[in-house]
């Protein structure tokens, strides 16, 4: 496991050759960080998923006034095979805890569990790629995901 | 050629990065921004000749240096170890300022030049090549969507994002949107939207009292058109702290606007003023509808005591969970105009679509039609039949504020720094 620490995150590396296209978001306010961040981590290590999170809650209140940034307080890049089955169990153990977040963040949708934290940027780029010949359409998913 | 033309792009992966370059002076950033490898090459192939600035966050940048066409790649890192392009320990505006200064401008500075990137098809371009290429994706004409968020941090977050959905047109939606609004609105110290995003049948204006006045979309169409939308300018209130967004009511102009990223457009708007946003969906599902229901912490179910339409939302609450549109956990059964019959109860129906049930509001289309004629809300008339119906949707009206008047979990400081500092 490699770790790297950057202004922003604490970035844990299992050395996977997973697609950014799968990253899973975990949007929560910031007090709500540290709970997240007690749920999630424990799965996405013990699937050697590799993974991002916000180093202090602060630093979410920071970074929040960024369009693109705003709420994304703990990323997952999973393996597009384990993608369905780590994102119902994130889901799972996030949902009854009382944990909040932004219903919206920049190039990702609402992944729709029952947690309502999840946001994924696998489904927006299907969207995307479905809105293709659309060119309007395609400018506004660009204008929408500054 | 001044330093202040230099256009940059910033694809750092870090948050804290791209806001640093945003302090510097010799570069113009791009607004668009991204935090993937692959994001940082579509920025370089639609941007041009420019400076694209990434970061050890974005992990393998080697397709980033090697398929940057016409982008200068520069890797900010900062930290113990030094590695290529500009670094810093810590990074500031200034130092940045001086490598643009020195590499780019060619201008004597405090630094000494950073080793030259081996990387194939790293390329510094000539300061003559900085002038911006035309986007590869020129705005289209015709109507003008929204732009970026562009609101303030966000500051949120105890909002709660209410869609009314289900059953078939007629169950009484709107009406109880506007009901629920009302009771919302009476609340302490709260603010409350309610969003007509019923395409065609647009009717909150209606039972608002508001048909007389210029429909919101009057105003969202102008503002796009001019390329800034104004909410404030769309809102009609009903209160000083209840407001309507009232419909397209099928304009095909407005229809062409109302689309899934102007849904989360107003969303992300509506959440800086307002504490409760109630959505009134179209029952047909589409990608306006599914992007509301996926937005949504709450889904209200409305079902009448039609068999029918029972059978439909049981299809249609099927098919959205299966696309994780939707799923159950999110969704609260309201049986509208409901008359309790040996037929169809209230517990085979909750069986039947698998949802909790979260109020019963009782038939009384007296009352709903006399407070539709005076453009109010059911729940501000006495009649014995209104009251009724105010005590089923007070009941979820409680449903609603509870889940956001419900206290925040408890913080354990110590995990804290087990979890941040290990």
């Amino acid at each position: 496991m490699n770790v790297l620490e950057t202004r922003t995150w604490r970035i844990v590396s299992f050395g996977n050759t997973s697609s950014a296209d799968a990253r899973i978001y975990i949007a929560v306010i910031p007090d709500h960080l540290h709970r997240a961040c007690q749920l999630v981590l424990p799965i996405l290590e013990d699937q050697r998923v590799d993974h991002r999170y916000a180093k202090e809650p602060t630093l979410l209140d920071t970074y929040s006034g960024a369009d693109w940034w705003a709420g994304k307080a703990i990323i997952a890049d999973p393996h597009p095979d384990q993608w369905e089955s780590l994102v119902a169990e994130l889901d799972r153990c996030l949902v009854g805890q009382g944990l909040e977040g932004p219903a919206v963040i920049a190039g990702a949708r609402p992944y729709g569990g029952q947690s309502g934290l999840l946001f994924s940027r696998r489904e927006a780029k299907a969207a995307d790629a479905a809105q293709s010949g659309d060119s309007r359409r395609q400018r506004l998913t660009q204008l929408l995901g500054q | 050629m001044t330093a202040a033309t230099l256009l940059a792009l910033a694809c750092t992966g870090d948050p804290l990065l791209d806001g640093l370059l945003k302090q510097c002076r010799t570069i113009r950033l791009a607004s668009d921004t991204g935090e993937t490898p692959e994001d940082a090459l579509r920025l370089a192939a639609t941007h041009g000749p420019a400076i694209l600035f990434v970061g050890p966050a974005l992990g393998d940048l080697t397709p980033v240096y090697q398929q940057a066409a016409g982008a200068t790649v520069v890797c900010l890192t900062e930290g113990p170890t030094a590695g290529d392009g500009c670094h810093g320990n810590p990074l500031t505006a200034d130092l940045i300022d001086n490598w643009v200064r020195q590499r780019m401008l060619g201008e004597a500075a405090g630094l000494q030049p950073a080793p030259k990137k081996p990387t194939a098809g790293f390329k510094v371009p000539a300061i003559s090549e900085q002038t911006p290429k035309q986007p590869a994706n020129p705005p289209a004409t015709g109507p003008v969507l929204p732009p970026a968020v562009s609101h303030g941090p966000v500051s949120v977050l105890r909002q709660r994002i209410v869609a009314l959905w289900g059953g078939k047109p007629g169950s009484g939606r709107s009406t109880l949107a506007v009901g629920l609004s009302d009771l919302l609105s009476q609340l302490g110290g709260v603010k409350v939207c309610t969003v007509d995003l019923n395409p065609y049948n647009s009717s909150l204006a209606v039972l608002t009292g508001k048909e007389q006045e210029v429909p919101s979309w009057v105003n969202l169409a102008e503002g796009l058109g001019r390329g800034g939308p104004n909410l404030s300018e769309a809102l009609r209130w009903v209160k000083p702290n209840w407001a309507v967004l009232t419909g397209t009511d099928g304009r095909p102009d407005w229809l062409e606007l109302l689309q899934e990223p102007t849904l989360h457009w107003l969303i992300a708007e509506l959440r800086n003023q307002f504490d409760y946003i109630l959505l009134d969906l179209d029952t047909r599902r589409g990608a306006l509808t599914d992007a509301a229901l996926r937005c949504a912490q709450t889904v209200m179910v409305v079902v009448s005591p039609d068999y029918p339409d029972v059978l439909d939302t049981h299809r249609a609450i099927g098919t959205a969970a299966d696309r994780h549109v939707l799923d159950r956990g999110r969704c609260r059964l309201i049986l509208n105009r409901w008359v309790e019959t040996p037929s169809l109860s209230a517990g085979t129906v909750s069986e039947f679509l698998g949802l909790p049930l979260g109020a019963r509001i009782p038939a009384a289309p007296e009352a709903v039609i006399e407070a539709a004629t005076q453009g109010m809300p059911v729940t501000r008339l006495t009649t014995p039949g209104a009251k009724a119906v105010t005590q089923g949707m007070t009941q979820a009206m409680h449903f609603v504020a509870e889940a956001v008047a419900g206290p925040a979990p408890a913080r354990t400081g110590g995990l804290l720094s087990g979890l941040f500092h290990r």
